[in-house]
């Protein structure tokens, strides 16, 4: 922790190196936490850099944040997604078709299901703002529960149930003769 | 779902998380595995769902992102900028003073004297100018104007009456016991003075002091150290030839075969180069009590005499006279001592004939000449003989006489 306020305070002096270094560490988590909620990659990855250009943008504003880098890109992560939503609400979604067996799932994943993330992605529209929010930053971002409770701003609790709620919700979309 | 079903599935995700295998987590509530298993499978295969971002991607991003934070950092001021690269020292006072203080007080403060509340921002611009000048020569310009606007600033303060402390720095243009000139500037010399070093006019001096009622009064005073020449050999020999080359009548008026017997003065030359820790100079009046090669009484009280010493309208037992001395340590080494009193004026002349003449030791006369220089004897023999008439008057023309005729030298 002490490190990530060393690194945002040369962050707010342009640091080029800090910069670096900070898309280094936080460029992958952020996209799969915004691939997960949008389920397509080139959006992802636009939307990803855009995370980091309003970072830009705060530390310019002086409206950076303090010490918490990583929960700090989350909410910008998630805004930048929710405006996206707004954006294309109408527009016809990007069909996909990135199935986990033609990528990068190792044979060794208990996956029986076709589980493709075509699929996902229209489970996941299924599910209310907070269940997506737990499910891409535990799934995507990789966060413990713990972290996801302080960034969320819930009790752990709170997150078991919603990530539970979650994939229950997920799985009575994607196998629906299972649920009840 | 019921609550309990939720209960199984948070323990059951947990498991999964800690690695443990589907089969096993439901071998764990077998009467549930039905429904848990969908669940979990759901779970288990999210994150193999996770997209991974490409290297492309990652570093188009990178690119991207660096090249926006140059380009603000750019606007937000190449000067700044520049100013990086300068030491932080430089870089710090700056901001503090343009981000504390503001711009327009930074101009205020041009005129501020010592004791004045923006006065410590002015010596921070000064010295910062002086950081950010790369130029050799040109720091050294700037340096003397700094230095001459310490000057300035003191007369300033003498000027308006003000208290305050102060320093600067001068070539000193004369020593007097209670005061010195320093770069034009007097400076009064108090019983607290500090001095260091060997004091001599022409050398270069920092002067740490006080202004008050339009006086600066040192506190210490650093006398730089010069090339002084060895104390000389020097260039008079002459007396030494002539043991008795002042045929001076008036050797029968002084009474002072006392102070004559000064062959034991070896230790004299000690005092000129550097023999001082802390010397300071201290001046007082008082009545010949004893005088004998080494010491005087004067009232009471003990000075030291030497070879250096410096004897002015023939002083002797029962005269009055002004002392000035050097206090070393607690041990007072005289500089001077002159008859103040009426009489002793016609003597001024023959004062240091009458050494000369009395004393056994040619040697100590001709150093006694040299520390008063030379050339400073010579011309104040003629001079005085010249002038006499209008000096004999009082032991003080004869002490002008000499102080011009030293400085003359100096």
């Amino acid at each position: 922790m002490q490190d990530e306020i060393e690194l945002l305070a040369r962050a707010r002096r342009l640091d080029q190196e800090a910069l670096a270094e900070i898309h280094e560490t936080y460029y992958a988590p952020i996209f799969r936490y915004v691939a997960f909620r949008v389920g397509d990659r080139e959006t992802a990855e636009d939307l990803t850099s855009e995370v980091f250009t309003r970072l830009l943008s705060a530390l310019r504003d002086k409206a950076a944040p303090q010490n918490t880098l990583r929960g700090w890109l989350y909410g910008v992560a998630s805004r930048v997604v929710s405006d996206h939503h707004r954006k294309h609400y109408r527009a016809p979604q990007v069909e996909l078709d990135e199935s986990i067996a033609s990528h990068e799932a190792g044979p060794s994943e208990v996956v029986e299901a076709v589980l493709t993330r075509e699929d996902l992605k229209r489970a996941m529209t299924e599910l209310t703002e907070d269940q997506k929010n737990v499910i891409a930053l535990r799934f995507g971002y990789d966060m413990p529960i713990q972290e996801v409770a302080r960034t969320l701003g819930k009790t752990e609790g709170a997150v078991k149930q919603l990530q539970v709620r979650a994939i229950a919700a997920l799985a009575r979309r994607l196998s629906p003769r299972m649920a009840d | 779902m019921d609550a309990q079903l939720e209960w199984k599935l948070i323990e059951c995700l947990a498991a999964l998380e800690n690695g443990e295998s589907l089969e096993q987590i439901l071998l764990r509530y077998p009467e549930e595995a039905a429904r848990l298993q969908p669940m979990l499978a759901v779970a288990a295969s999210l994150p193999a769902l996770r997209m991974e971002p490409s290297q492309e991607a990652r570093l188009k991003s990178r690119k991207a992102f660096l090249a926006q934070a140059a380009a603000l950092e750019a606007r937000r001021g190449p000067a700044r900028s520049r100013l990086f690269a300068r030491p932080l020292v430089t870089f710090a006072s700056i901001a503090l003073a343009f981000i504390l203080i503001g711009g327009g007080t930074l101009a205020a403060s041009a005129s501020a004297l010592p004791g004045d509340p923006l006065y410590g921002v002015k010596r921070i611009v000064e010295n910062v100018r002086l950081s950010i000048t790369p130029d050799d020569a040109a720091r050294a310009t700037l340096s003397a104007q700094f230095a001459q606007e310490r000057i300035d600033e003191i007369d300033a303060l003498l000027a308006a009456g003000r208290e305050a402390e102060v320093e600067f720095g001068g070539i000193i243009q004369s020593i007097q016991a209670s005061a010195w000139l320093v770069a034009n500037v007097p400076v009064d010399i108090d019983d607290n003075t500090r001095i260091e070093g060997s004091p001599q006019v022409g050398l270069r001096a920092q002067v740490h002091g006080r202004t008050q009622d339009g006086m600066l009064t040192a506190i210490s005073i650093v006398v730089e150290p010069g090339e002084e020449p060895a104390p000389a050999p020097s260039p008079t020999p002459e007396p030494q030839a002539t043991p008795r080359p002042t045929p001076t009548p008036r050797a029968t008026e002084t009474p002072e075969p006392t102070r004559t017997p000064t062959p034991t003065r070896t230790f004299a030359p000690t005092l000129t180069p550097t023999a001082s820790p802390t010397p300071s100079e201290v001046e007082f009046e008082g009545t010949v009590e004893r005088a004998d090669a080494q010491s005087w009484t004067i009232s009471g009280v003990t000075v030291e005499v030497n070879a250096a010493t410096e004897f002015r309208n023939s002083p002797g037992v029962g005269h009055r006279v002004k002392v000035k001395a050097l206090n070393i340590g607690g041990q007072l080494i005289a500089v001077s001592i002159e008859r103040i009193d009426a009489g002793g004026g016609e003597d001024g002349n023959t004062n240091g004939n009458d050494n000369q003449n009395d004393n056994g030791n040619t040697n100590d006369n001709g150093n006694e000449n040299e520390d008063g220089n030379g050339n400073g004897n010579g011309n104040e023999n003629s001079g005085g003989d010249g002038n006499e008439t209008g000096n004999d008057s009082g032991g003080h023309g004869g002490d002008e006489n000499n102080n011009e005729n030293g400085n003359g030298n100096g």
